[in-house]
């Protein structure tokens, strides 16, 4: 069963339509990822299954319970994450503090401050720190934690690698890479096909709403992948 | 010398009082509550009612109070903040403004027009003095009441800095939408926070009733007091608002001392002193004139 089952989102922004009616799934302990160029509506996909976005149509089921109808604080709390685009960490606060409002879904789980610090040991010395104060590399881990602080089942990345320095991008797909292996189902958006290709259990491209191809990385290439997120028919047959 | 400076200390603690709910609804919620004033004339109505008509101790009074406020808090935030709030700047002004007016024209009907205190209450604390080296006596009910402002500012701050949930108070107000995302119910915070704002309120009524009197439209002097040492001070720390409250009470005090109507007038220049650095070099916003540094 899939942990988190996306079916028929559409989304719009006022009088654009964003999302046409874009379906997916993703499994425990699966690393999906999500390419597509600018504008081609990957995060208003993303925020729309996380709710913090409002949809027009579409279902969101998460470990088999049907969340549509919920807002965004209870599929939070259902075990449902997004790591939002510019991480979006609270910057005057600590980064001990910032991880302990991800807490705030009172579910109950083995992440704890002490917890997300094995994971990413490098943030351990950073605990009384101002987040605004961290390299993006470190607010991306702390975001990520953050995330994981709140026992999710699902986690979404949106622009997981943007604005990072190669070390930090690095760092993170390890991290990222220990969820998967525990049985989370990852859901990332990211700009760079190759780390994608690389990483990836399974790919989706999008093209101005819709998308255009899904496949696993060895039945794909990279201009594959390239003509997807433009909308040729080359990427759309393969 | 000595005692205008001691005096003015001690209005500034009065001020302060009265200015906390305001400064923490703007700082935490965006909100420029403009039923403040009226807000704190009817908890002040409250505690008459509980500690004249009911004959209740006054702490008890205060506790009960404070209890209602916060209720009403979440009512109102409920019922008609929450709604205003996606409305932009101009719709909460434009709601509490209302609030105000139904308010105050309510309290009118209901407890007429007669000025009350709520000295009598305290026996003869309300005119006992501490005797300070120099011969210089100060009332002792203006020295609870700036010792209670520091209470009240820091026992706020300490919420909102080292509690999970001041941490969430925070979380909404910086940042709804992510905070939401993190599993934090920001409807329910934000309602908490008005109950908090509007309970600090209580104590801004006891500090009214116990140094003077007050009438049912009483709560139009109280938001221009508030507003004033608000707009000085700043937001962004409670503390910042003690410091505003100090400065319009030397302000006015100063002004008392070169004319004797110069005492409101004082306090009106320092707002507008404050008013114009506040905005110099930019356009209108009320972020800008509350000082409300722009968010990382």
């Amino acid at each position: 069963m899939s942990t988190l089952e996306a079916t028929d989102i559409r989304a719009s922004h006022g009088q654009l339509c964003a999302v046409h009616g874009a379906s997916l799934s993703v499994r425990p302990g699966e690393m999906m990822f999500l390419l597509g160029a600018n504008g081609a509506g990957k995060t208003t996909l993303l925020r729309s299954i996380a709710g913090d976005h409002e949809m027009d149509a579409g279902t969101v089921v998460l470990s088999g319970v049907d969340v549509t109808g919920m807002a965004a604080h209870h599929r939070a709390r259902s075990g449902l994450a997004l790591v939002p685009e510019g991480r979006r960490l609270f910057p005057r606060m600590t980064v001990r503090e910032n991880l302990q409002l991800g807490a705030s879904t009172s579910r109950g789980g083995p992440w704890t401050v002490e917890a997300v610090y094995d994971t990413f040991p490098h943030l351990a010395k950073l605990d009384k720190s101002a987040a605004g104060k961290l390299s993006g590399g470190e607010q991306q881990a702390v975001a990520i934690g953050r995330a994981l602080m709140g026992d999710p089942v699902a986690i979404m990345l949106d622009e997981v690698s943007l604005g990072l320095s190669p070390a930090a991008v690095d760092s993170a797909y390890d991290a990222l890479n220990r969820l998967r292996d525990m049985g989370m189902a990852l859901l990332i958006v990211e700009q760079d096909l190759n780390r994608a290709l690389a990483s990836a259990d399974h790919l989706m491209v999008m093209c101005e709403g819709r998308i255009t191809l899904q496949a696993r990385p060895d039945e794909t290439s990279l201009d594959a992948l390239a003509a997807a997120s433009f909308g040729h028919a080359q990427g759309a047959q393969t | 010398m000595t005692s205008l400076i001691i005096n003015a200390l001690l209005l500034a603690g009065y001020y302060a009082v009265l200015a906390t709910g305001l400064a923490f609804m703007y700082s935490v919620m965006n909100i420029i509550n403009l039923a403040h004033g009226a807000l704190i004339v009817l908890a002040g109505y409250g505690l008459y009612v509980l500690g004249n008509d009911l004959n209740l101790p006054f702490p008890v009074a205060i506790a009960i109070m404070m209890a209602a406020m916060f209720l009403l808090g979440v009512v109102l935030h409920r019922a008609v903040l929450a709604r205003a709030y996606g409305g932009g700047e101009l719709l909460p002004l434009l709601a509490t403004f209302g609030i105000s007016i139904v308010l105050d024209n309510l309290m009118f009907q209901t407890f007429g027009a007669d000025n009350i205190s709520l000295a009598p209450l305290v026996g003869d604390l309300s005119w006992a003095s501490f005797e300070l080296p120099g011969a210089i006596f100060v009332g002792k009910i203006s020295v609870y009441i700036l010792a209670t402002a520091i209470v009240v500012i820091g026992l706020v701050e300490l919420l909102l800095r080292r509690t999970a949930l001041g941490h969430r108070i925070q979380a909404t107000s910086q940042d709804r939408a992510t905070a939401a995302l993190l599993g934090i119910d920001t409807g329910r915070t934000a309602a908490i926070a008005t109950g908090i704002a509007l309970a600090t309120g209580v104590v801004a009524a006891a500090a009214l009733g116990l140094r003077s009197a007050w009438g049912p439209y009483g709560g139009s002097a109280i938001l221009l007091f508030a507003f004033e040492a608000v707009v000085i001070g700043g937001t962004g720390s409670l503390w910042r608002v003690l410091a505003g409250a100090i400065v319009l009470a030397f302000a006015q005090s100063l002004g008392a001392l070169v004319h004797p109507q110069g005492f409101l007038i004082g306090g009106h220049l320092a707002f507008l002193v404050a008013v114009f650095v506040r905005l110099r070099g930019g356009r209108f916003s009320l972020a800008r004139l509350f000082g409300k540094e722009a968010r990382a």
